[in-house]
């Protein structure tokens, strides 16, 4: 009987082992919504969206150019403490989003060098990412940089930022001479110059030149040089070379402009001149500093509503202007104030 | 007793006073009388008409079987470790909509606690602590031997969740508790070895009701009526009234500007103008919480059948559970019909067979965490003068939000229970079946399969016409979640000599599948329209989740003389969720237990005395599926195509990891069960030691690393503690009864490693980031983290000058978000036909941070914000340099400098500790004489109430108890629905 018991036993065993417990199980591990393998140009396109979208918002609160009588979206001039992690978003979006996804973009182009045109570029929009943010927190972690995944290194150390100007530098140098006109590029996947080798050699002597200046300070001889690598390339000289995005005026958010997507879905939703949930309206000091200086851009500023309809006269949105900023002391909110910010 | 006739299907059972009758088939058949606890006895009638038996006690038996693991009813004294029992009537008398709330206070060493979040609410059980640093941590729950589901769609609240963050329900909320028979806990990692991982936090065994033998069909109805009301109200100040800068306001441009401020005038019953335009009295508004909230009603009824003979007996029940919440237009509806059947067909093979189909359907949860859309913003906020009520019904002639603050993003309460919509449905099926065949009379082979699957449906609208997002916004989920089991097992038993020896082997396949599709859109395009079809902007997030688990397993039990038990069991598991070369773990488990008081002689003063000991690991793959391998995920796009690096599915930018091998939970348990003067005094002491290794953890890693978090298995945990159960009878008499349970569990949890260089896990943030909830190496689980203010060594505040506000610290640890100590005493009173069950329920040591509170703090309602008022408040501390330091702040100052106050967590954090008086119970079981007309077999009526008094509380604005999400993430209260307190009467007929 106890054998019976025995056999019986072995026989489940058996038939678990013989079967492999684990047959089916990889494959079931399979994400069915995504993809094993990388599309440099969709994750180029993505990074290029990334490190332009990525920019403090919240920042005319901030600089004081705007106030509101609520104490949250005043925080600027009133000196209530901010809240928000408007300060430090920058830096924790950048490396997750676009310095993570060039670097994923460089790794797959560095295999195939019919892609040297791409790679180029890529590197080139790398340089610009870093420095950007280097620009913002000075030393920030760049060597080891997005490497949690090829290096596993999870707590990357911090460069210094003239040395990060200097291998920007040098990478852009590098890039340059990557490039070769007789091997493919990037199409409509560049948002910038759809692929133009020679927009982009443009743009990066230009970087190169804003990096070399950056550089005066710590090392001037440094700088002399760069700088007039630079110029002895080509600059950015004309509107046609204008490193810009088209943003979409609808569709997917990603796709829309998006510091005008973000004020015009929070504060400036409701475009009637009168209401705004947070109470955001120019600010007394900004408008009074333009008014000082006879700024041009002072009625351009603004959009004016007369019983809700927009006023597109230039004198007399600068009317208004002058007439209804709001001081940082209103804690009421203006029952009459026309003036909307523009974007 | 129940009397059936051998060989027949004639059955029948006896009344209260012991008689029955049964027409028989022959004079010469035989009876075979059966009660539970109670040897069977076969009688032969031989021409009587009167057959009188008595039957003995089963010594093996009574109040010592336990349901353990995979169903099988087991001999208390044979377990190892610890199992506590809980019959399900403690359940259906004073009912709690979800039955797992229920259990709170009732066994040592579980923690429960109900959610605040109104009907169809979630529960959150921990048993013997948070055993591993990621996963939810709750047991598992088993019905009649297989897994049910207990996850919430689309995922538990988030702790600082805006507009939607409600608590859509777990699985355990679908369960009707007049179903269920009785309730056992199993604690320690052998009871729960032959479930295999998920297993590792403990399972909850439920068991059904059955069928039983009897004549003709027995019918049970169970009727419950319960009233409830919000039972915690703040301790506001009311000295001075609503308005700002000491002046109360005289417009409505004021009175809505200082809608939520009470910074204004001392209160004297003089005019002012609120919000609403119009003046009032300006005199204290105490009854905003009363006046707001209304009555909770819940009426749940239940009829059962249950009929059968020895061949085939089953039981069906239906049960409809109508509640109106105690917030305004919030209703939870829950209709259930359960079908339990089990059969023989001939002697070789029987048959089991539980199907259930729920229907849930909510509508108007609360939400809670920030303030956009929450509905419990404006009781707690509204300025102190004035009604709440003023602002109904909070829209106006055109269906918009009417203002009633300065901020948009505290919604008018009135216009989010009015306007917006929340509704969701779950419709779910769980079905089992089990076949038997005895190839032996002591071999046995068993196949079950069983299924678990919901389809849920959820829809929420920010109506058009709110304030902060005037052109409204959409959100709907679609979740299909099953959960498949198949199991083949094979018993063995045989006795040689003195020992018992049996046996059994089995193998499971676990299937899990999660799928769901989420659309979240904005701006409806045709005003008031809410379809999916009128959004301006609207995405799809699809979400399909398959994980298997493969199993072999046994089991050898082996006993001496019912003397010395031993107990041995192993398992081995293959995950899906690992890499084939690291995705299998074999896992072991040993525990004995040796009787004592039938080993030796002990003093008289000894009736039972029992020792045991176990010692049990138990295999895990907590991470979600597909977190092995990098991926790459389409971004949706109206222009070029985009993709980026696949972050987690479920959280964000979680890193791949290839090399996650499975986690060990080792638990070693041992304790001591006496029983004295002839059972009157009984004590049960056990003591347990947790660690968990390996365990594997979404680490936070910098951002910089390209990702803000990681896959690795590094985390060691270690929940270690003692458990105690006195039981005492001072009164035992034919009419009168007497008895006392009193459970206490201490644990003390640490979490000894998360990964190297980094040694704190940020795991959840309250609104406004003005506390956070870690794990950090060296303290507890979830230990709640902010800053205070900083203090020099004599303990004065030191000010900034600059700011003329006080340092605010660095980061540090403020107490434990879990209560590291529990207990739960009982009463339970008889006399006659009378009973009384009073329950008592106290948890201590944790903390608790108040969101509210920052709130109120900001708005002046808090009674510390009273000082200044008068004359200006003095500061007087000192400068960083050491200096003396004192600034003066004007009283129509006082609202910014007190809305500063928010920079110091340790203002807002409270002792989480509380006694409660639970639930009493006073029922009376109606003498069946008294009713002999309609025929009954027996009837009670109780009176019965939950949660009726607080008797020991720290916080003075709000309930301990005041949690929003059943997540891991606790010691956060953030403006939810008000505890309540809820009374009621149960009538249960059987006929």
């Amino acid at each position: 009987m106890k054998n019976r018991l025995y056999k019986f036993t072995y026989c489940l065993l058996a038939l678990c082992t013989l079967q492999s417990c684990d047959k089916g199980l990889e494959e079931l591990n399979i994400n069915p919504d995504a993809s094993s393998t990388v599309s440099p140009d969709f994750v180029f396109t993505k990074a290029q969206y990334d490190a332009v979208g990525n920019m403090i918002t919240g920042l005319q609160g901030t600089m004081q150019y705007t106030t509101s009588y609520n104490d949250v979206a005043s925080w600027g001039s009133k000196y209530i403490f901010n809240q928000g992690t408007a300060p430090y978003t920058v830096f924790s979006n950048a490396y997750p989003n676009e310095i993570n996804e060039i670097g994923e973009v460089i790794r797959a182009l560095e295999k195939d060098p019919l892609l040297v045109n791409k790679l180029a570029i890529a590197k080139i929009w790398r340089a610009y990412s870093f420095s950007k943010i280097t620009d913002l927190y000075g030393d920030i972690p760049y060597k080891q940089a997005a490497q949690g995944y090829t290096q596993s290194i999870f707590k990357p150390t911090y460069d210094a930022q003239k040395d990060i100007y200097a291998d920007i530098l040098s990478e852009l140098e590098k890039a340059i001479a990557l490039f070769d006109a007789t091997k493919s590029t990037f199409g409509a996947a560049d948002l910038i110059y759809g692929g133009d080798i020679t927009k982009w050699k443009k743009f990066a002597y230009s970087l190169m030149l804003r990096m070399g200046m950056r550089m005066t300070k710590p090392d001037v001889a440094l700088a002399e040089t760069w700088v007039k690598k630079a110029i002895a390339g080509s600059l950015i000289t004309e509107d046609a070379d204008i490193a810009k995005i088209v943003y979409l005026s609808s569709g997917q958010v990603i796709n829309q402009n998006p510091l005008a997507y973000w004020m015009l879905n929070s504060d400036y939703l409701k475009a009637d001149g009168v209401s705004n949930p947070e109470g955001g309206k120019y600010h007394e000091t900004f408008i009074n500093y333009l008014k000082k200086t006879n700024d041009p851009r002072l009625p351009v500023l603004s959009v004016v509503y007369v019983g809700g309809n927009p006023v597109r006269t230039l004198a007399f949105r600068k009317e208004c202007l002058l007439r209804f900023p709001i001081p940082n002391h209103l804690i009421l909110s203006p029952t009459q104030n026309p003036i909307r910010t523009q974007f | 007793m129940t009397i059936v006739e051998k060989g027949s299907t004639k059955g029948t059972v006896t009344d209260s006073q012991g008689k029955y009758s049964i027409s028989l088939s022959s004079s010469q058949a035989t009876l075979i009388f059966s009660y539970i606890g109670f040897v069977a006895q076969e009688v032969a009638v031989n021409g009587r008409s009167i057959v009188d038996v008595s039957l003995k006690e089963d010594a093996t038996q009574l109040g010592e079987v336990v349901v353990t693991a995979l169903g099988i009813t087991k001999d208390k004294k044979a377990l190892g470790y610890s199992v506590t029992e809980v019959k399900g009537s403690e359940f259906t008398q004073a009912r709690e909509n979800n039955v797992a709330n229920a259990l709170s206070g009732k066994i040592a060493g579980v923690n429960a606690t109900g959610l605040s979040t109104g009907p169809g609410g979630s529960s959150r059980i921990i048993i013997r602590g948070n055993g591993s640093l990621t996963g939810d941590n709750q047991p598992l729950y088993v019905i009649n031997g297989m897994p049910i589901d207990n996850t919430v769609p689309g995922g538990s609240a988030t702790t600082n969740g805006g507009q939607g963050n409600v608590d859509r329900g777990d699985g355990i909320a679908g369960i009707n508790p007049d179903d269920i028979e009785s309730i056992s806990v199993l604690k320690g990692g052998t009871a729960a070895a032959l479930y295999g991982s998920r297993a590792a936090n403990g399972v909850i065994l439920i068991t059904t009701k059955k069928g039983k033998a009897q004549r003709g069909i027995g019918v049970e109805y169970n009727s419950t009526f319960t009233m409830e009301n919000a039972a915690v109200f703040p301790d506001w100040q009311y000295e001075y009234g609503q308005g700002d800068g000491a002046a109360k306001p005289t417009t409505q441009a004021q009175g809505i500007a200082w809608g939520r401020r009470s910074w204004g005038a001392k209160i004297d019953g003089s005019d002012f103008v609120a919000a609403d335009g119009q003046t009032h009295p300006y005199s204290a508004q105490k009854d905003n919480i009363k006046n707001f909230y209304q009555t909770g009603k819940t009426f749940t009824n239940t009829l059962a059948f249950t009929g059968g003979n020895e061949k085939v007996n089953y039981r069906f029940s239906l049960s409809d559970l109508d509640a109106k919440g105690i917030l305004p237009t919030n209703t939870y509806k829950r209709k259930t019909g359960n079908l339990n059947i089990n059969g023989s067909f001939g002697d070789k093979i029987s048959l089991e067979a539980v199907a259930q189909y729920t229907l849930e359907n909510g509508h108007n949860k609360t939400g809670a965490g920030d303030a956009l859309g929450n509905p419990n913003w404006t009781p707690y906020m509204i300025g102190n003068t004035s009604d709440i009520r003023w602002l109904n019904p909070g829209y106006d002639a055109s269906g918009n939000e009417i203002a009633w603050n300065d901020a948009d993003i505290a919604s008018n309460s009135y216009f989010v229970v009015n306007k917006y919509q929340q509704d969701d449905s779950k419709n779910r099926f769980i079905g089992q079946l089990g076949l038997t065949y005895k190839i032996l009379k002591n071999l046995s082979v068993k196949g079950t399969v069983s299924r678990d699957f919901y389809n849920y449906n959820y829809r929420y609208i920010l109506p058009t016409g709110t304030r902060y997002i005037p052109n409204g916004q959409y959100n709907q989920l679609k979740t299909d979640v099953s959960e498949t089991n198949s199991m083949l097992t094979a018993n063995y038993n045989t006795t040689f000599g003195h020992f018992g020896f049996s046996a059994l082997a089995g193998m499971n396949q676990r299937n899990f599948s999660y799928n769901q599709l989420n659309l979240t859109g904005a701006t409806f395009t045709i005003p008031f329209f809410y379809s999916s079809t009128n959004l301006a902007t609207s995405s799809t997030t699809p979400l399909n989740q398959h994980t298997r688990t493969n199993s072999v397993f046994g089991s050898i039990d082996l006993d001496y003389k019912g003397v010395a038990f031993l107990t041995a069991t192993g398992r081995q598991d293959w995950f899906s969720t690992l890499s084939p070369q690291n995705n299998t773990i074999f896992y072991p488990s040993v525990g004995g237990s040796f009787v004592l008081s039938q080993a030796f002689q002990l003093p008289r003063l000894f009736d039972y005395a029992k020792v045991r000991a176990s010692w049990a690991q138990v295999g895990g793959a907590t991470p979600d599926p597909y977190v092995i391998n990098l991926t790459y995920s389409m971004i949706p796009s109206s222009g070029q195509p985009l993709q980026n690096v696949t972050t987690n599915v479920t959280t964000s930018s979680g890193l791949a990891n290839a090399a996650l091998k499975p986690l060990t939970s080792t638990t070693f348990e041992a304790g001591i069960d006496l029983q004295f003067f002839n059972k009157k005094l009984g004590l049960d002491l056990t003591y347990y030691n947790r660690a968990t290794t390996n365990d594997i953890v979404q680490t936070s890693t910098s951002p910089t690393s390209g990702y803000n978090s990681v896959y690795l298995n590094v985390g060691k945990l270690n929940n270690r503690g003692i458990e105690a159960l006195v039981t005492v009878t001072p009164i035992r008499t034919a009419n009168f009864g007497w008895n006392m349970s009193y459970n206490v569990a201490y644990n003390q949890s640490k979490v000894v490693k998360l990964a190297d260089g980094i040694n704190s896990m940020q795991m959840a943030t309250s609104v406004g980031n003005w506390a956070y909830i870690n794990s950090i190496e060296g303290s507890s689980y979830g230990t709640i983290v902010g800053t205070t203010r900083v203090r020099d060594a004599k303990g004065n505040i030191v000010y900034d000058p600059a700011s003329g506000f006080a340092q605010k610290s660095a980061l540090q640890e403020l107490g434990k978000g879990v209560p590291p100590l529990t207990m739960g005493f009982t009463n339970e009173f008889k006399y006659k036909n009378f009973s009384l069950n009073i329950l008592l329920d106290g948890k201590f040591g944790n903390k608790v941070f108040s969101v509210m509170e920052v709130y109120a703090n900001r708005m002046g309602k808090l009674k510390r914000t009273l000082d200044g008022r008068e004359n200006g408040l003095t500061l007087t501390g000192v400068t960083p340099t050491g200096d003396t330091y004192t600034r003066t702040v004007a009283k129509e100052n006082l609202r910014v400098y007190y809305d500063n106050d928010k920079n110091y967590t340790e203002l807002f954090l409270h002792d989480g500790s509380f006694v409660k008086l639970r639930q009493v119970i006073f029922s009376y079981n109606i003498p069946t004489s008294a009713l002999k007309f309609a025929k009954l077999q027996s009837a009670s009526i109780s009176f019965v109430a939950r949660n009726l008094l607080t008797l020991y509380k720290q916080t003075d604005n709000f309930d301990p108890e005041q949690s929003f999400t059943n997540s891991s993430n606790q010691g956060f209260e953030s403006l939810g629905l008000p505890r309540t307190r809820s009374y009621g009467a149960n009538l249960i007929v059987k006929f």
